[in-house]
């Protein structure tokens, strides 16, 4: 029997979004004698769904339709507003790819400081290192700084570091959207691999036919409501007509 | 991995990262964390006992301890505030112990000083000689330093999420209390009706102590240093408590 190990309930999450932000003391002293003038986007607007163990779980929906916040709220990053979301197991932290690294910093040494962020010691990381290395192919651009790396290497180089963490639970946003075929490929190959040591993945991507290939379950997001859930074929078809 | 481990791990590799960034392709490199402070002494040292002389013994030590320790307390503080903002990416995208960018940026401080006081204390041993108590003390009012400086940081770290003021106005508070606080004079010269001001300033006293201790070999009494001991922990927890209630929305604010 599967069970589940994301338990999301009842999610509202609202951003306020003011007319002009107030980053200042002068400001909000200044608005404190105001009426405040925002308006209120409800990103998430009462969400409420499980993920059972060893599902490959995918998100579609149109840009601004919440899937990102959902991410963002199930990794704890963000705060819901109101409702309960309850994760059995770990998660690997990262959602999108490269941001951890430090541009000033040569890959090498962001191989090391976003392992840590990941959970590992400085030894582990010594021993995937060659492995990391290998599979994103910069054998020859390690000591380089990453600022002077192309958008495709950062991204290959994360994704190879962020493969080794050891979770229960991966979230994946949009990784797919930069990198070639050979990385896409790659990407698969790596989806299959967790497919088959059962991890538990929610996957958000714009890429229908991947979504297609990989997904048990898809959600489609609307305007910050599940719109459908249901089996790939269908929820795409749906998403496809709308 | 045991979370303590983990958290250990990446204040390690945030620290080592501030300090490379932070000297990466200067020539003297690590030399300038001597530097700063150095010049500055160079100065005082130059203008308060050549032009306008103070008579206080060994002048120069007692300047140079008293630079160190509130060079930490600065640096630390507006370092804690830079790294929060400047690590504004990484908290919106991966979920990690954010005190750890606090703790981090205050270690790196007390890193220097460290260094700061190791040549102090050659410097010291050579020319003056050194009171194994002293020692001990200023070991210990370190440590109360660090504590008060973290939960300080803390607080200050926490509130400039929200409010980008922060940092100006404590810039200005940090150049205001490097001369109310007695550096670079005596607690002597202060006027009685102003000697509550130093009451209230923990950089002072933990300063004064360590001078006292190291310099001419007074130890403070017991009771004067479980008050203060007590009270850097106060600090440090309320700060502590700042930071914990408001780090939920760090990601939204910064």
């Amino acid at each position: 029997m599967s069970q589940s190990v994301i338990r999301v309930k009842n999610v509202i999450k609202e951003f306020k979004i003011p007319h002009e932000r107030i980053d200042t003391l002068r400001e909000y002293f200044i608005h404190a004698f105001h009426p405040k003038s925002y308006e209120v986007f409800l990103a998430l607007n009462n969400v409420s769904f499980e993920v059972r163990r060893g599902e490959f779980l995918s998100i579609i929906g149109r840009n601004g339709s919440g899937k990102s916040t959902l991410l963002k709220i199930i990794a704890h990053i963000l705060k819901p507003n109101s409702g309960t979301v309850i994760v059995d197991g770990s998660i690997s932290p990262f959602l999108e790819l490269g941001v951890g690294f430090q541009a000033e910093l040569s890959g090498r040494e962001n191989v090391f400081l976003y392992g840590a962020l990941l959970g590992f010691s400085r030894a582990e990381m010594k021993r995937r290192y060659d492995a990391i290395v290998s599979f994103a192919e910069l054998e020859r651009f390690m000591d380089q700084r990453v600022k002077n790396y192309s958008s495709g290497m950062v991204v290959r180089l994360a994704f190879a570091i962020a493969i080794q963490a050891e979770a229960d639970i991966f979230l994946v946003d949009e990784v797919l959207a930069v990198g070639d075929i050979d990385f896409q490929k790659k990407c698969f190959g790596v989806f299959e691999r967790l497919k088959a040591e059962k991890k538990t993945i929610v996957f958000v991507s714009h890429d229908l036919s991947a979504v297609r290939r990989f997904s048990d379950r898809v959600l489609l997001f609307d305007k910050g409501s599940i719109k459908a859930d249901g089996v790939p074929r269908d929820v795409i078809a749906l998403y496809e007509r709308s | 991995m045991t979370k303590k481990n983990n958290y250990f791990n990446i204040t390690r590799e945030f620290a080592i990262t501030d300090f490379k960034l932070r000297y990466q392709e200067s020539i003297l490199g690590v030399l300038w964390s001597f530097l700063r402070p150095l010049v500055m002494f160079g100065v005082l040292y130059m203008v308060f006992s050549k032009f306008a002389r103070f008579d206080i013994k060994d002048y120069q030590f007692y300047l140079l301890l008293g630079i160190l320790l509130w060079n930490f307390f600065s640096e630390a503080t507006t370092a804690s505030m830079i790294g929060l903002s400047s690590r504004a990416g990484l908290l919106k995208k991966i979920n990690f112990p954010k005190s750890i960018i606090v703790v981090s940026s205050t270690l790196v401080a007390f890193l220097n000083f460290i260094l700061g006081f190791i040549v102090f204390l050659s410097l010291l041993f050579y020319f003056h000689g050194v009171f194994f108590n002293g020692v001990i003390v200023t070991f210990l009012m370190s440590f109360v330093m660090l504590l008060v400086t973290l939960g300080l940081s803390f607080f200050l770290a926490a509130i400039h999420s929200k409010f980008k003021d922060v940092i100006h106005l404590w810039e200005i508070f940090l150049q205001m209390g490097f001369w109310i606080t007695p550096i670079v004079y005596s607690v002597q010269m202060v006027p009685d009706r102003y000697q509550f001001l130093l009451i209230l300033n923990p950089v002072f006293q933990i300063i004064e102590h360590s001078r006292n201790a190291m310099l001419y070999g007074v130890v403070l009494p017991m009771p004067a240093l479980i008050k203060i001991v007590g009270f850097s922990f106060v600090v440090f927890l309320i700060g502590l408590l700042v930071f914990r209630s408001r780090q939920d929305y760090f990601a939204e604010e910064l």
